[in-house]
């Protein structure tokens, strides 16, 4: 009986010494690739803040407990105890498969590197809460919320591509039909008859300024609009260390590397949370990513010139200063008529929850942006080949 | 005066044997420390992964 319950003791030191000795290496890793991902990146002062977050005072805790079971000595036994013991192998490797959680899911990019939708998605945001539905997303090939893309668009029709987070996404709005791009195609339809229209949805939640105007450029070389509309909120947009940065920074391999440990969740709060520390929401001072995004935006306005594109940006909320100083003669900027943008609190075109639009505020966000569109493109002169 | 001496020498036995209790359960106070520290990783973990809750979107 004795024997037993010393086995039983040695059992559980053995496990706990184990999970500890495990959490310390993928805790370690994940702080490391954040480390590492700041620094490449070139965004210093975000480690600062991540000194402060519970990531790196966890692992500080954690490298404690394990210095303080190993001082002890009977907490963790010496690798030699492993020999000949293949059940305590067993049990330490399935503690660092769940410490890897090896069942999350991959992530899918496309042939652009864009992050994309993996077939048959169920988008489902803030699940369980009353103004939600889920929606079931059938992407294309590329992975975006819309129907198959052809490369270029037929001749005659004038292509829109619709570049945005969640909002273009449509993550309030489980309808296709109820979708911006689709409303967008409509309005201009109606307001424009004598015209072909083709809108496409190019938004993907969860990206910020970074990653719209370098997503806008792979697009538009693939996809050939003649007007990129990219839908900014202004303030919300500029963390770092969206999902596509982080992508683009570490590479594939090490993306889903970070993925699975949760470095890759963990750098986008980081970057979220420090852009409202050192600016809060709804005022429009200099941001981190100012000087990175200005460059984006520019080499994308220089190459949409020489192939007679013009890049509109729509401003969901107030107007913010980082456009009004961006100087091109095929950049527009394009928001509410005054008197319009409270429009987020009127519960039946946004949810109040998370501000995103409903199908009636796309469709108020779709008549707008239509007259704008038509005027625009009337203006503007054309390319070599004509009326794309 | 030497009945100040008797009490500081029995404050300063009061303080050893504080010491002494202090040191023969080092790992205890060790492991309260690590304890603290997981409730403090705990508290940090709610306050900052609420404020941008909003903001992180279900992506894959």
């Amino acid at each position: 009986m004795a024997g037993g319950r010393q086995r039983a003791r040695e059992w559980l030191t053995w496990t706990i010494g184990l999970a500890l000795l495990v959490s310390v290496v993928i805790m370690g890793l994940r702080v490391a690739i954040e480390v590492g991902a700041i620094v490449a990146g070139g965004f210093t002062p975000l480690l600062f803040n991540l000194i402060g977050s519970w990531q790196v005072v966890l692992f500080a805790t954690l490298v404690l407990a394990l210095a303080l079971a190993w001082g002890r000595g009977d907490h963790l036994p010496s690798l030699r105890a492993f020999r000949r013991q293949p059940v305590r192998w067993l049990v330490g490797a399935l503690l660092l498969l769940i410490a890897l959680r090896v069942t999350r899911k991959g992530v899918a990019v496309n042939s652009l590197g864009l992050v994309s939708d993996a077939p048959n998605k169920t988008f489902w945001m803030d699940k369980g809460h009353p103004q939600r539905q889920p929606a079931r997303v059938q992407p294309n090939q590329y992975g975006f919320r819309d129907s198959p893309w052809t490369s270029q668009p037929a001749l005659g029709t004038t292509r829109v591509l619709l570049i945005g987070d969640s909002f273009v996404y449509g993550a309030g709005v489980a309808d296709y039909e109820g979708l911006l791009h689709r409303q967008l195609a409509r309005s201009l339809g109606q307001i424009s008859p004598h015209q072909t229209w083709e809108v496409l949805n190019g938004g993907r939640p969860g990206w910020s300024h970074l990653s719209y105007f370098d997503a806008a450029l792979r697009l538009m070389r693939e996809l050939h609009p003649k007007v990129i509309v990219i839908g900014s909120l202004g303030g919300s947009d500029w963390d770092v260390f969206d999902f596509q940065q982080q992508l683009d920074l570490l590479g594939r391999r090490l993306f889903y590397v970070a993925w699975q440990v949760g470095a890759v969740t963990d750098l986008n709060e980081l970057s979220l949370r420090s852009e409202r520390t050192m600016c809060p929401a709804g005022e429009d001072c200099p941001r981190m990513g100012e000087p990175l995004a200005r460059a984006r935006l520019e080499r994308l306005l220089a190459e949409a010139a020489a192939s007679h594109t013009e890049v509109v940006v729509w401003e969901y909320f107030r107007p913010i200063s980082f456009f009004a100083k961006i100087d091109a003669p095929n950049f527009h900027r394009a928001s509410w008529p005054a008197g319009f943008e409270q429009w987020t609190d009127d519960p039946a075109l946004a949810i109040p929850i998370d501000r995103h639009p409903t199908a009636a505020g796309n469709a108020v966000i779709a008549s707008t942006l239509a007259r704008i569109l038509v005027r625009l493109v009337n203006a503007a002169p054309t390319s070599a080949e004509g009326v794309r | 005066m030497r009945r100040m001496l008797r009490r500081w020498r029995a404050r300063a036995a009061d303080a050893t044997s504080l010491l002494g209790f202090l040191a023969k359960r080092r790992s205890l106070w060790l492991a309260l420390l690590v304890a603290l520290l997981l409730l403090l990783t705990g508290a940090l973990y709610v306050v900052q992964t609420a404020a941008v809750a909003p903001y992180v979107y279900p992506l894959f």
